[in-house]
């Protein structure tokens, strides 16, 4: 199956082309110097691919946490493609994507995926890193950075925003090439074995949000 | 040519569908019930509802006007001015549908849609070009107040604007004081047809300064005023106190709209954006353009408000003159001063 991957959650954006042999074209995930937009990079890795638009048989999102702009560009841009190609939509969190990366690394045991929820808070999800999988032990949950940093004495961690958080936690962005790989994954199996959601698409909206209009 | 529109600048999420300049399907989703518990528009609420309803839209306008998305030739989207987030997920989608269908992208703005709106005939559902003459457009909105020279099609200068609150902004800031609900400019024109516009006296700010700008952050301070000092008024005389408020902003539009018309010497004067549904305005318009013997364009009801008919009938006319698609690159622009455009 073709998948077509947007990551567009962290600050390391990327899109990635993807089908039964592999990774076959991706754009950005080196944190190149010029900025590109979603359009210019699905652009790039289509042409990169040597696919059209009507090729792709599946689109794939990172739904974060992270940047709200991001992913909602990202999934509008999805919603908007599969009004045109009946493509099925797969949305991918993206501390999922973080602990697939380290698995097929080489990283093994206890880890914990922090993403920074500002306010001085963290998103954190636990994961158990085996030979073939990344199992979550504990889905995401905002927690201080307290307590982030206090989980970091008994799991390694992986985060974007490693720099606040010391040397027991190792920068990580997610990449499309593994949103690609777990939506692959999803895809493969039959309807509703796993945890990843088919359309419609929500960013990961964990906090509780009280909304206030300016008086 | 096959046009897909989609208009998201604010809390209406909206779509049509043209086949060369005529609406084969327009749709509006309103999210007025979801903002008036918070008395305003929450960018952040606007916004998530954009991405829920956005491809349900596009999906039901496609079918009604009964097309293939594979079929379309063009997309056009709203690019600004509006709220940032919420413009962001209507050009992504637009972006989608048209890398996918391999048809160009346009980007409208919201405003200089606004200024031909009126002239979309409700009945043929295109635009009546056989009746347009050069005219001074008014503008008024919950998020814009403007008089606009429009010398001819595709050719416009802004001859003033709000310094402050928008016409609409104000009526929902008045509405809260008086004890009304969201959005206030619907409440205060139906609670006015019972009232006396001359029970009060309330300013009518800068109608004496020969400047085209308004300014309404006063009148709604004047009439906090007056019910911090007469509270029994909310009570006693409702009806007179939102006819009286209404007639304030009502005077001032059409004066300015007026005067400036006559000072260009144009012979037509136009009406666009939500407030231009109130009654009073509407009525007045028609009083002083028959006086003045001018010709008045009100654009029809579901053409006032937020629409992507109005979006996909100027990026239709636009093509045909020959206008650039948007690139790759391109991004929504929250504050696209209508100024950029002029020619």
């Amino acid at each position: 199956m073709k998948i077509l991957a947007l990551e567009n959650s962290s600050g390391r954006r990327s899109v990635a082309a993807c089908d039964a042999s592999g990774l076959r074209a991706q754009s950005g995930a080196n944190g190149e110097d010029a900025p590109l937009t979603l359009p210019q990079r699905v652009d790039q890795t289509l042409e990169a691919a040597g696919w059209i638009p009507s090729q792709v048989q599946a689109i794939a999102v990172s739904l974060g946490p992270g940047s709200y702009a991001g992913i909602r560009t990202a999934i509008a841009f999805a919603q908007g493609w599969q009004l045109v190609h009946a493509v099925r939509l797969v949305g991918v969190p993206s501390a999922d994507a973080l602990a697939a990366a380290a698995q097929a690394a080489g990283r093994r045991g206890a880890h914990h995926v922090l993403i920074d929820a500002q306010r001085g808070e963290f998103y954190r999800a636990e994961y158990e890193l085996g030979e073939e999988t990344a199992v979550c032990l504990s889905s995401l949950k905002i927690v201080s950075s307290a307590e982030a940093l206090a989980g970091l004495a008994v799991a390694r961690g992986l985060s974007p925003d490693a720099p606040a958080l010391g040397s027991a936690c190792e920068e990580a962005f997610p990449t499309a090439a593994t949103i690609a790989q777990l939506a692959a994954r999803h895809l493969a199996q039959p309807a509703a074995t796993d945890a990843l959601a088919d359309t419609p698409l929500e960013p990961v909206y964990l906090r509780p949000v009280q909304f206030a209009k300016t008086p | 040519m096959l046009l897909l529109a989609i208009e998201s600048s604010c809390d209406e999420t909206s779509v049509a569908v043209l086949r060369d300049g005529r609406i084969l399907s327009t749709l509006v989703a309103s999210q007025t019930a979801l903002h008036a518990p918070h008395g305003g528009v929450v960018p952040e609420l606007a916004t998530r509802e954009h991405l829920r309803n956005l491809p349900l839209l596009v999906q039901r306008a496609l079918k009604q006007a009964g097309v293939l998305a594979t079929e379309l030739r063009a997309v056009a989207v709203t690019q600004g001015p509006g709220l940032p987030p919420a413009l962001m997920v209507g050009l992504a989608s637009a972006r989608g549908v048209a890398m996918a269908a391999g048809c160009p992208l346009y980007g409208i703005h919201h405003i200089e849609a606004h200024l031909y709106s009126p002239w979309i005939c409700p009945q043929r559902r295109e635009m009546d070009w056989n009746a347009f003459i050069p005219n001074l457009a008014l503008i008024a909105s919950g998020g814009h107040t403007l008089l606009v020279h429009v010398s001819g099609a595709g050719r416009h200068q802004v001859l003033g604007s709000t310094l402050d609150d928008a016409a609409g902004e104000c009526f929902d800031k008045m509405a809260k004081l008086m004890g009304l609900g969201y959005p206030g400019g619907p409440e205060i024109d139906r609670l006015a047809a019972g009232g006396d516009r001359a029970a009060f006296n309330f300013p009518r700010p800068l109608l004496d300064r020969a400047s085209d700008d308004f300014s309404f952050s006063g009148l709604k301070t004047s009439v906090r005023y007056f019910l911090a000092q007469h509270p029994q008024e909310r009570d006693e005389r409702l009806p007179d106190l939102c006819a009286s408020a209404q007639a304030a902003v009502v005077d001032v539009l059409v004066a300015k709209a007026v005067r400036a018309a006559c000072r260009l010497k144009v012979s037509a004067i136009t009406a666009s954006g939500g407030v231009s549904c109130n009654r009073a305005l509407r009525g007045a318009l028609q009083d002083a353009c028959t006086s003045q013997g001018m010709t008045l364009r009100l654009a029809a009801p579901e053409y006032c408000t937020d629409n992507a008919a109005m979006i996909g009938m100027l990026a239709d006319w636009k093509i045909r003159q020959g206008a650039a698609p948007l690139a790759l690159p391109a991004e929504s622009r929250p504050r696209w001063p209508l100024q950029e455009l002029a020619s």
